[in-house]
């Protein structure tokens, strides 16, 4: 199977090969009662305006239409239900959204080929109907509902909302009651007909497979896709977050709080970015920094404390969020622990020792995702969309430096940048 | 020494030790939960939960936990550290014994009984607990299934897992270092998985935690208490600032792993509302679209079977007569061969996938020696494969309502909520 690479220290392998224009990446695992497939499309939520002629015209669609497609995907011709199918071979199928990406996966102990050719039909022979986009809307709305009463979820969203202008990360991913009763099959077959090409996808299996088959199959299945024209629309984000502050009012008993910073990435290497970026918020803000034990300690914040970095080709966010009774007194804790920071020019130098230790344990996590088939298929996937190169993490991460840690740390922490969400 | 398990596998990069200590629900579980997040605050060794964090970075990225599990009549309070084996670490050091190190510290010295222990890391977890206990009240279908429980139920079952506020308020140093000491003295089970190449060391190294050595106590193992079942509760509606409804119903199984055909519960179970093949997911959600999310689910150490769902106020009445007809269907054998085989597919493959993840076997494992069953996973599988559609109705007759409970939205005095 075409190009094959290795990760000796753990003793893993990764194929690659192209079958009729759709990259086939092959982990294998001995061993493992599991085998697992995902079949991802480069098309999310935030991907609502394009062009397929190469960039003359564009065209928007309503809100949440990557979603909702990755629910009617699941409708094959001659109806029946799919779900029933995967689960007489054995399998378990589902399916995620995200700004970036729709991914079609299942898990199977037994007839991994049927489940494959099942999953690759189901992808690829598209059956919307009037009646069955009719349908979905009822069963999305519920969805949208049951989300509106999570308060973690409507906290990110609103931070989300709060930190862009027009970028449409800032939309929820299944879109608005509204935006979905908007939708007609028309607007899906086009979306289906430009992302679901498999120039624009990607398959990756793993697990114990005689990989030789796997690949015929493939090559009997997928047709090759038309050339692509696809141009998505690139947004003109300000720097700037839109919102500093807001309030959401849940009725809750605890409220929830999440400081959010918009990152400007404007280097290439997204791997090596992420990595220095998640060292930085782990030295600072971890469950083994001075801020997290001192806080702990004198009862200022729990152990729903947390931070999260995530950054993107065109954005990227910092979130410190937890729990507490008195929200705005954490949020004046994490801004004068930025500032004392900012004006102590010593503080990362002493850090040293720390970093070293926090890389090691970022070297076991990594690891550690090898030891499920699911969690490779959907770590593998997720670097591959981004061009990260899973051959250089441990590399990467090994070479990061203090001083990368605080430069990073000087370019993204500017409080013109951040929003403050409070949900009540 | 049948309270330790070995699982030996090369398949992992890691090792595991999951040690369960079984209690009772009737013996304060919110104490237990607290207990354990103080356990976490330090220990004699580990002065705060960022030297133990510290520690299990730099055993490369160790994970541990404490963690609290209902099962059956049991609280289950499991440590669990999981670890790089030595073919992995940079130098081919072995974390077996840093791992059991961490246990013990954990268990045998707690700042709890040290007389400098804070106080105020006390009240702290106390007042911490309190907020979580608060926080389920703003998770609206766990509080929904929790609510049903708690009116369906007269026994100890109805107590969720992380305890009550009521219970919170008698906990203070004395009860938990109360409780400490009682934990200290009971029967615990453990599995050691990964790679082990003696199995002599491996259990030499574990047996060195004292708790493994506890004789069993005998009032410790009861199997099955009666379920004591409200049966007056009926239907009760409450409202709550809320966009989706929730409902969550309650039945008494009659059937377990203890007594009647806990195999066919199993398939029933599956086949009703275990999955998206099932039939309350197809009725209700494809062919109604009433709700995103139905299931049902239950507990094969209690006897208890819930049903929940999120659904819109007023179709609350349409999904739950299409859960009834569905049940009577079952009832009357109005499903296929089809509808079983595929239920029994889906059912055995997941108990095939348990060998993939470490903790999953070793806590199912755990949970049948803790409650005296002797079944292994193989067993369950060639008892699976007997079921018959007789044995799946039956199951389906024994099913007896107990009571639902339905979460609204408030009634709108004019005012526009969103969507």
């Amino acid at each position: 199977m075409g190009s094959m690479k290795e990760l000796k220290f753990i003793d893993e392998k990764i194929y690659e090969t192209e079958i009729n224009s759709l990259k086939v990446y092959y982990i294998p695992k001995k061993g493992f009662a599991k085998s697992y497939a995902i079949l991802t499309s480069d098309y999310g939520s935030k991907d609502v305006e394009f062009s397929i002629d190469g960039g003359k015209t564009f065209k928007q669609y309503p809100e949440g239409i990557a979603h909702f497609l990755e629910h009617k995907v699941f409708e094959m011709p001659g109806g029946g239900n799919v779900f029933n199918k995967f689960t007489e071979l054995g399998a378990s199928v589902n399916a995620f959204t995200n700004n970036h990406q729709t991914s079609y996966y299942f898990s199977t102990t037994a007839h991994f080929m049927e489940n494959l050719k099942l999953l690759l039909e189901m992808v690829f022979t598209p059956h919307l109907t009037k009646e069955n986009v009719e349908k979905e809307k009822g069963i999305i709305a519920e969805e949208i509902k049951m989300y509106d009463d999570h308060p973690g979820f409507r906290g990110y969203i609103e931070a989300m909302k709060s930190l862009y202008h027009e970028h449409p990360v800032r939309e929820d991913i299944a879109g608005s009651v509204e935006s979905i009763y908007s939708l007609t099959p028309e607007h899906l077959i086009e979306c289906y007909d430009a992302f679901y090409n498999p120039r624009n996808m990607i398959l990756v299996l793993v697990g114990d497979l005689d990989i030789d088959e796997v690949e015929h199959l493939i090559a009997e299945q997928v047709k090759p896709g038309r050339p692509l024209d696809l141009v998505k629309k690139i947004y003109d984000e300000p720097k700037e977050s839109l919102k500093k502050e807001s309030t959401l009012h849940m009725d809750l008993q605890v409220p929830n709080y999440i400081y959010g910073l918009k990152v400007i990435n404007q280097k290439k290497d997204l791997l090596l970015e992420t990595l220095t970026g998640s060292l930085l918020m782990k030295l600072i803000f971890g469950s083994t920094s001075d801020f997290y034990e001192e806080n702990i300690r004198n009862g200022k914040i729990n152990d729903s404390f947390s931070t999260e970095i995530s950054l993107d080709e065109d954005h990227g966010e910092i979130f410190i969020g937890g729990e507490s009774k008195e929200p705005e007194k954490v949020f004046t804790l994490i801004e004068n622990y930025i500032e004392s920071i900012k004006s102590d020019g010593n503080f990362f130098d002493e850090l040293e020792s720390d970093l070293e230790r926090i890389k090691k344990g970022m070297t076991g996590n990594f690891v550690n995702i090898f030891n499920s088939v699911d969690r490779i298929g959907v770590t593998t996937t997720g670097m591959l969309l981004h061009q990260e190169d899973i051959f250089t993490y441990v590399e990467k991460l090994k070479n990061i430096t203090v001083d990368d840690v605080r430069s990073k740390f000087m370019e993204v922490f500017h409080p013109e940048r951040s929003t403050k969400v409070i949900i009540r | 020494m049948d309270n330790i398990g070995i699982i030996k596998t090369l398949k992992f990069k890691n090792n595991a030790i999951s040690l369960v200590v079984p209690v009772s629900l009737t013996e304060n579980v919110t104490g237990y939960n607290v207990l354990a997040q103080v356990l976490k605050r330090g220990t004699k060794s580990f002065h705060s939960s960022s030297e133990i964090a510290r520690y299990l970075q730099d055993m490369y990225g160790a994970n541990f936990d404490i963690m609290l599990s209902k099962i059956g009549n049991k609280l289950f309070v499991i440590f669990y550290v999981s670890f790089m084996d030595n073919r992995f670490t940079l130098y081919k050091e072995d974390l077996w014994d840093k791992a059991i190190h961490l246990l013990d510290e954990l268990i045998y010295h707690p700042l709890l009984k040290e007389d400098d222990f804070d106080d105020e890391i006390i009240a702290q977890e106390i007042l911490n607990h309190r907020l979580y206990i608060e926080s389920i009240y703003d998770d609206k279908g766990h509080y929904s299934m929790n609510r049903v429980m708690e009116l369906g139920l007269n026994d100890s079952y109805r107590i969720p897992e992380y305890g009550t506020i009521e219970e919170l308020d008698g906990i203070d140093r004395k009860a938990l270092i109360g409780l400490w000491e009682n934990l200290k003295e009971k029967e615990a089970f453990c599995y050691a998985s990964g790679n082990i190449r003696s199995e002599e060391e491996v259990l030499e190294k574990v047996s060195s935690l004292k708790i493994l050595g506890n004789s069993k106590n005998g009032h410790e193992l009861t199997s099955l208490e009666e379920r004591s079942f409200n049966r007056e509760c009926g239907e009760v509606f409450e409202q709550m600032k809320i966009n989706q409804g929730k409902m969550s119903l309650l039945y008494n199984t009659n059937n377990s792993i203890f007594n009647g055909d806990y195999f066919a519960l199993v398939l029933f179970n599956s086949i009703f509302g275990g999955g998206a093949h099932s039939k309350l997911f197809n009725e209700v959600r494809e062919n109604h679209s009433l709700a995103y999310s139905i299931y049902s689910s239950f507990d094969k150490f209690a006897g208890v079977l819930t049903i929940g769902a999120g659904t819109d106020f007023k179709n609350f009445r349409k999904a739950r007569a299409l859960i009834d007809e569905e049940l009577d269907k079952m009832r009357s054998g109005e499903f296929s061969q089809e509808d079983i085989e595929v239920a029994r597919t889906k059912v055995i493959s997941s108990l095939n996938a348990m060998s993939d993840s470490i903790f999953n076997t070793s806590n199912y494992l755990i949970a049948l020696r803790v409650f005296g069953i002797d079944y292994t996973i193989n067993q369950v599988i060639e008892e699976l494969k007997k079921v018959t559609k007789e044995r799946i109705m039956k199951v389906a007759a024994d099913l007896e309502f107990i009571c639902a409970h339905y979460l609204e939205g408030e009634a709108k005095d004019g005012e526009h909520e969103g969507a």
